[in-house]
């Protein structure tokens, strides 16, 4: 006795997983009731599928049932994606999730410690219009590997000049391109400053304009602001500068013209063949032909150049030849007693260490990832250090009492094994360099001599490239491989930081919260 | 540019003058048309983002105000000073090839 009910299980029965499977019985529609336990079939168009059972409706639901709401939604069970569904939803959510958890906590941390320091930013100007405000000066050496100089600023201007802005306090990123860079920056400062001191340097006349300071002024405002360095690399060369700067001699001293006299006096220019390799053997041929060079732009260093080992100037280490440069000071009229370091050395603004990675190859990708999903940790550590800037948490610089020396000492493990071929592959492009370099003075000397004229591509740009724009070129070349070496020496890993005995108690630093514990 | 107006004056009377004049109040308007824009250019990314703002936070100027407009002006007078320096290697260039192409 089946009462004929206005079944809805026609086309919208849920599949039971256990349906039994039974043969297929056309039989009209109207047979089909809940409660039988027969699978009813149902007359479709193939006939020939199974259909399940409807399911039982119980409790609130049978009675809901009347109610119009179709059979599947009111025995709707949820289950689980397939497994490949299930895969894939893992993957993605668990990939977009870190991702967005990640920026949400650092427009947390970040906004967080702006809200810390926005008030200090909101403080009236001393002074006024004319007023002046802290300013500290940011570091960054050259990561070996990379070619590009400004990955430490980058690091600096992403995560912690947005609390140096907010707190109103001014910031200077001098440009440190070459390995080495800070610390021949830093010898120069200080050398200034001491041969002024001595007396040996004359003091630039100062301008009476409301905005600029006495050099007293100028040294309250430094110690004031502070130097922050990012990065073992910038830490080790600064700490190099230094010791030049104060434990070394006053002699007058530029960079530049240091490599400009070691240039001028390797007879690549002369009327002779360059020499490239360090072989004993062409000393003899060089003194000889050295000695019948009739060059006008040779002139200055034939003179000095009679000397036979001064041939391979450029590729040892020859002492600053003072005395055929064109300033004023002669080293031996500086008692040897100015040359002495003058303790106790002058105070110096205090130092805020920011650790620093760049990864950078193949092998560091994964270490790549890794710290685009955990860019939380560098906002928290921009952050603090930030705060004990603007706070000025100020401690010195003690060697037994903490381990600054030892500053992100694990950040040299990340140096790319191509950084450490840094001075072969100098080596090379020199002696690529110079060996086009012969061919062309050569064109260019026979063209000056007057012995050729100007061949098609010279026609066209209207000009040959004289001697004078070679030596400026090559010394240019020089200038960068010669700072990259040096700067190198100083950064690689084997090399320790710079430290003088004498310095203990010297410095200040910036105390990091966490070394508090 | 004071110079420009103490030398034209008590010199010469002469039809050389007005043209010194002319000369001295244009390089006067240039000037502060730049002073102008600097000024509006600084304050409104300084100091109050919207002009029709007339608030200010307080009387005097504010640490990160100052801070704003030292690297705004800076950067001013540095872009100006680069495009000047690309404009009169434009113009060179135009002149050197007798101005043709735009």
């Amino acid at each position: 006795m089946s009462i004929p009910e206005q079944s809805n299980a026609n086309s919208s029965l849920p599949k039971q997983p256990t349906n039994p499977t039974s043969p297929p019985n056309p039989s009209p529609l109207n047979t089909s009731s809940p409660t039988s336990t027969k699978p009813p079939t149902l007359n479709t168009s193939n006939g020939n599928i199974n259909k399940p059972k409807p399911i039982e409706l119980t409790g609130f639901r049978s009675a809901l049932s009347h109610t119009g709401i179709p059979h599947s939604v009111l025995t709707y069970k949820p289950k689980l994606p397939s497994r490949n569904w299930l895969i894939f939803w893992t993957l993605t959510t668990s990939i977009s999730l870190s991702y967005y958890y990640d920026r949400r906590e650092c427009k947390r941390i970040k906004e967080e410690t702006i809200n810390k320091v926005k008030d200090k930013g909101n403080e009236i100007l001393k002074g006024g219009s004319l007023g002046l405000n802290r300013k500290i000066i940011v570091y960054g050496a050259k990561w070996p590997g990379d070619e590009d100089t400004d990955r430490s600023l980058r690091y600096f201007r992403k995560y912690v000049k947005p609390y140096l802005v907010a707190a109103g306090i001014d910031y200077e990123l001098p440009t440190s391109p070459l390995h080495g860079s800070i610390t021949r920056q830093i010898h120069s400062k200080i050398l200034k400053e001491r041969r002024q001191e001595l007396g040996l340097e004359e003091i630039e006349p100062q301008l009476s304009l409301p905005g600029i300071l006495s050099p007293e002024e100028y040294k309250k405002r430094e110690l004031e602001g502070g130097i922050i360095l990012v990065g073992r690399a910038s830490f080790k060369e600064y700490m190099e500068g230094l010791k030049r700067g104060y434990m070394g001699k006053v002699d007058s001293w530029k960079w530049e013209d240091e490599i400009e006299n070691k240039l001028e006096k390797d007879g690549i220019f002369d009327d002779n063949e360059p020499i490239l390799s360090e072989s004993k053997d062409l000393e003899s041929t060089v003194t000889v032909e050295q000695e019948k060079s009739s060059n006008a732009l040779s002139s200055s260093s034939s003179s000095s150049s009679i000397k036979s080992t001064t041939g391979l100037g450029f590729l040892s280490k020859s002492p600053i030849q003072t005395s055929n440069s064109t300033t004023n000071i002669i080293p031996s009229s500086i008692p040897e007693k100015y040359h002495e370091p003058k303790l106790p050395l002058p105070e110096q603004p205090p130092i805020l260490l920011l650790p620093f990675i760049n990864y950078i190859g193949f092998k560091q990708i994964p270490y790549m990832l890794l710290s685009f999903f955990t860019e939380r940790f560098n906002v928290k550590q921009g952050s603090e250090a930030a705060l004990s800037i603007i706070n000025n948490k100020i401690r010195k610089f003690k060697l037994e009492e903490n381990d600054l020396l030892n500053f992100d000492l694990n950040s040299e493990n990340f140096y790319n094994s191509d950084s450490k071929d840094l001075i072969n592959r100098i080596e090379l492009t020199r002696k690529e360099y110079y060996e086009n370099l012969k061919e062309r003075i050569k064109k260019s000397k026979e063209y000056e001599n007057g012995e050729r004229q100007l061949n098609s591509e010279e026609e066209k740009l209207g000009k040959v490239i004289s001697l004078k724009e070679l030596k400026e070129e090559r010394k240019k070349k020089e200038l960068r491989w010669m700072g990259n070496l040096e700067g190198w020496n100083i950064i690689k890993p084997e090399n320790q930081v710079t430290w003088d005995d004498r310095w203990n108690n010297w410095l200040n630093v910036f105390e990091l919260p966490k070394d508090d514990e | 540019m004071s110079f420009l107006f103490g030398g034209g004056n008590r010199s010469v009377e002469g039809s050389v003058d007005p043209a010194k004049i002319e000369m001295a109040v244009a390089e006067l308007d240039m000037i502060t048309d730049v002073f102008n824009r600097l000024v509006n250019s600084c304050h409104t990314k300084c100091i109050s983002q919207n002009p029709n703002n007339h608030r200010y936070v307080e009387g005097d100027l504010l640490k990160g105000e100052s801070v704003c407009i030292d690297r705004c002006t800076a950067k001013f007078f540095e872009v100006n000073k680069k495009v000047g320096e690309r404009m009169s290697a434009m113009g060179s260039a135009a002149q050197a090839t007798g101005s043709f192409g735009r």
